[in-house]
Parts: C-alpha cells; sequence; structure tokens
C-alpha cells in the first residue's frame, strides 16, 4: 500500500485507503484511517452532543461500523469522509432517540453563546466558503451541523422568526453547493 | 412513480442530513425520500458539506488520544475481516407499521380515532419507535384522515409542520397536494386545506407546535381533538 499517500487528505486516498482495506482486510491500513478521521470525528461529536464520553462512545463505535461495512462503501457515490459522517450522524440520531437529547440541548440554549461559531477549519476552499457567507447564514448552519439543533431551538436560541432561519439556512446552502459543488 | 410538484424546504433536508430534525419530522422525510429521487440528491449534497467540514477540520487530539487508540485497536482485532453485506445493510429506513399500512392500502385495518365528524386521527408510537422521543418536547407524528369535501378550520402554526400526502389529495392557498407531496409550513403560514377528489385524504403530520386555530369553536374544540 506504499502508493497510497496517507498523509494528505486527497479525496481519492481515503476513497482508495477504504476500497483496499475492504479488499485485504488489512487493519494497519484501517488504522492510517482511524489516525485521520477519529480526532476530527471526535471533535465534531463533542461540539454536537456537549459530552466527552458520549462522542468518545459514538467515535469508536463508528469506526468499528466503517469497518465492519468497509465493503459497502462505494467510492463513484460518496467520499469516505461523508460515508463515515453518515455512519456517526445515524448512531447520534439512534442515540437521541433512546436518550432524548433533544430535552438536554433543549435546556443548555439560553445558556449558550449564540455568536460562537466555530468551525474550526483548516485553510482551504472549505473554510473560504464559510467565511463567504454572511454571519447570520454561517452561523445558522453552524448551529444545524455542529450543535444538531432544529429550526425551532435556533429559533428559541436567535430570537430570530423561523422564516428567517430557514431562507438562511436555504440560501446557505445553495452557496456552499455552488462553491464547493459536493456530490 | 407519482410525479411531486411540492417538496420539503431544501433547509428541511439540510437539518435532516445534519441529524437535527426532531424525529417525528425526520420520519416523515424519510417516507418523502422512498419516492423522490429529487429530495435524495439534495440530501446526498447535505451529507457531502458535512464530510468536507469533518475532512477538512484541524485534527484535536484529547489527551486520552493514545489510550482511546489502544482500547479501538484492541477492539478491531477481536473483529473478523469485513463482510459481504447487502449494499444497504444497517441503513435500510423502517417506516412505522401504520404508515406502511396506509400506503399498501391497508388503512380501514387501523384504530382510527374519531375527532370530530369527517375527520379521524391516530397519533403514532408503536413499532420500533414505542419507546423514543416522538411526543416529547410538544413534537408529535400523526396520521390524518379527512373525508372528502371536508376541510380543516383555518390554522397557522405555533412552530414547524410538515404535511405528506399518503392517499387522495387537498387543497389550500398554496397549491394542489397530491400523494408524495410535502407541505412545509411555519407560523407565518395561515392555511385552511380542503380536501379534493372523492376519496378521503390520508395525510402524515408531523408538529412541533400545536396550531393555532382562528376562530373559537376549533379553539374550544383544541383540547378534546388532540391538535
Amino acid at each position: 500500500m506504499g502508493e497510497l499517500k496517507l498523509e494528505n487528505s486527497e479525496q481519492q486516498d481515503w476513497n482508495r485507503c477504504l476500497v483496499a482495506v475492504a479488499e485485504t482486510g488489512d487493519r494497519k491500513l484501517f488504522m492510517a484511517f482511524y489516525d485521520y478521521f477519529a480526532p476530527r470525528l471526535r471533535s465534531w461529536l463533542i461540539k454536537l452532543t456537549g459530552d466527552r464520553d458520549l462522542a468518545e462512545e459514538l467515535s469508536q463505535e463508528a469506526f468499528l461500523q466503517a469497518w465492519r461495512r468497509a465493503k459497502t462503501f462505494e467510492p463513484n457515490k460518496a467520499k469516505a469522509s461523508t460515508w463515515l459522517f453518515t455512519i456517526a450522524r445515524n448512531l447520534f440520531v439512534d442515540h437521541k432517540r433512546r436518550q432524548k437529547v433533544e430535552q438536554k440541548h433543549a435546556e443548555k440554549l439560553a445558556a449558550d453563546d449564540i455568536q460562537n461559531v466555530d468551525f474550526g477549519l483548516d485553510e482551504g476552499l472549505v473554510k473560504k466558503a464559510i467565511a463567504n457567507l454572511p454571519h447570520q447564514q454561517s452561523q445558522m448552519i453552524y448551529q444545524s451541523y455542529y450543535l444538531g439543533r432544529s429550526h425551532s431551538e435556533i429559533a428559541e436560541a436567535t430570537g430570530l422568526p423561523l422564516g428567517t432561519i430557514k431562507s438562511s439556512i436555504r440560501l446557505a446552502f445553495q452557496k456552499l453547493c455552488i462553491e464547493l459543488d459536493p456530490s | 412513480m407519482n410525479h411531486i410538484n411540492h417538496h420539503p424546504d431544501d433547509a428541511t433536508l439540510l437539518s435532516y442530513a445534519a441529524g437535527a430534525l426532531p424525529q417525528p419530522f425526520a420520519v416523515l422525510i424519510d417516507c418523502h425520500l422512498q419516492q423522490c429521487p429529487q429530495c435524495h440528491e439534495k440530501i446526498f449534497k447535505a451529507e457531502a458539506l458535512a464530510g468536507e467540514f469533518i475532512e477538512h477540520s484541524p485534527p484535536v487530539e484529547a489527551n486520552n488520544s493514545d489510550a482511546l487508540r489502544d482500547k479501538f485497536f484492541a477492539a478491531l482485532d477481536t473483529e473478523p475481516a469485513p463482510q459481504q453485506l447487502a449494499h444497504s445493510a444497517g441503513n435500510e429506513v423502517q417506516l412505522p407499521a401504520e404508515i406502511a399500512a396506509v400506503l399498501s392500502g391497508r388503512d380501514q385495518e387501523l384504530p382510527w380515532r374519531l375527532i370530530v365528524p369527517g375527520m379521524h386521527s391516530i397519533t403514532l408510537s408503536s413499532g420500533e419507535l414505542h419507546h423514543n422521543s416522538l411526543n416529547n418536547n410538544e413534537s408529535s407524528l400523526k396520521l390524518l384522515r379527512i373525508a372528502p369535501g371536508r376541510n380543516l378550520p383555518m390554522h397557522s402554526h405555533q412552530g414547524s409542520e410538515l404535511t405528506m400526502v399518503l392517499q387522495g389529495a387537498f387543497q389550500d392557498e398554496l397549491g394542489c397536494f397530491r400523494p408524495g407531496d410535502v407541505a412545509d409550513l411555519d407560523h407565518e403560514v395561515e392555511h385552511q386545506p380542503i380536501t379534493i377528489g372523492n376519496e378521503a385524504c390520508i395525510c402524515l403530520v408531523a408538529m412541533d407546535a400545536p396550531l393555532e386555530f382562528k376562530s373559537l369553536v376549533p379553539k374550544l374544540l383544541q383540547p378534546f381533538i388532540g391538535f
């Protein structure tokens, strides 16, 4: 697997890495995938759940599922990062369903600094695309993806009408799709 | 497949992809996605954005990162090599049994509760969702069956509402809604849906706050009719 450049994050490399893992069952190669994504996935889950232990638990389970399902990964349909995100997101949603995390989140709304929008992105296109959004739009995107807030919860946190929140998210989504062409 | 004219708002689809929709809304979107490749495509894009955010965030090392890595590697070591699974393994969406019954034309078998003459409902809380949060945070998922020619009282919403037609059709100020169509409303919209056609209209309705009726009689009835 020497030809895989795993120290950077080029799309085809992580996609090829997962495909190779599926074909060979190479645990060390999978650990390269883990080493790149685990600290990043964990960081996102900590923001999302507000609970470090839970974030670590969900992250570990997500990587185990990624291993078990490696043969279902289709590199022509999604990037490895997207595929991993959907596994972790589904685990989070299942957990929320069981534990009613929503209520905990709702209780925390008042204490939160709603202006705090810390995507923590590295330099590059994605960071630039977010920086190009009006503040309100990037705030709504942050609250959706990083805090897992529903439109009503965002309305409660910001005091803005639901219609404004939905149109901000809609516009931001459209702009990000144009700039980043995610597929 | 039906031709779908009314779709959920892009903002709703993004929240679904982010895992941020309340559960009743997510179930309704699952139901819509089974019939709508166009919205599926948007969900893929919203998921891909999340993938980009994660891939392009700097690693945040925890002080127990090494211990977590060791623990994970030990767990991985006990796992068999990746197996061939059905493509959708683990990702199959299981709709609540009541919705599946309506979609397969077995709605007569369901325990409809009379609300007012011509209008029946079922609050969904069964099947795989029996012990979950469907009804917390004031959010709820209901099936509503409205007889031909009937209308709902004029109402607006305190929160969000998603309505998907499963059978029959209704019309309101926003247009005509047929099976697969979704009305994605918030409290700024005031509407009065009327069923059209000769068959009952069965809708799936997700709400995160009670409706606000505009006239006195429905207001008085509200505690009794369950909306």
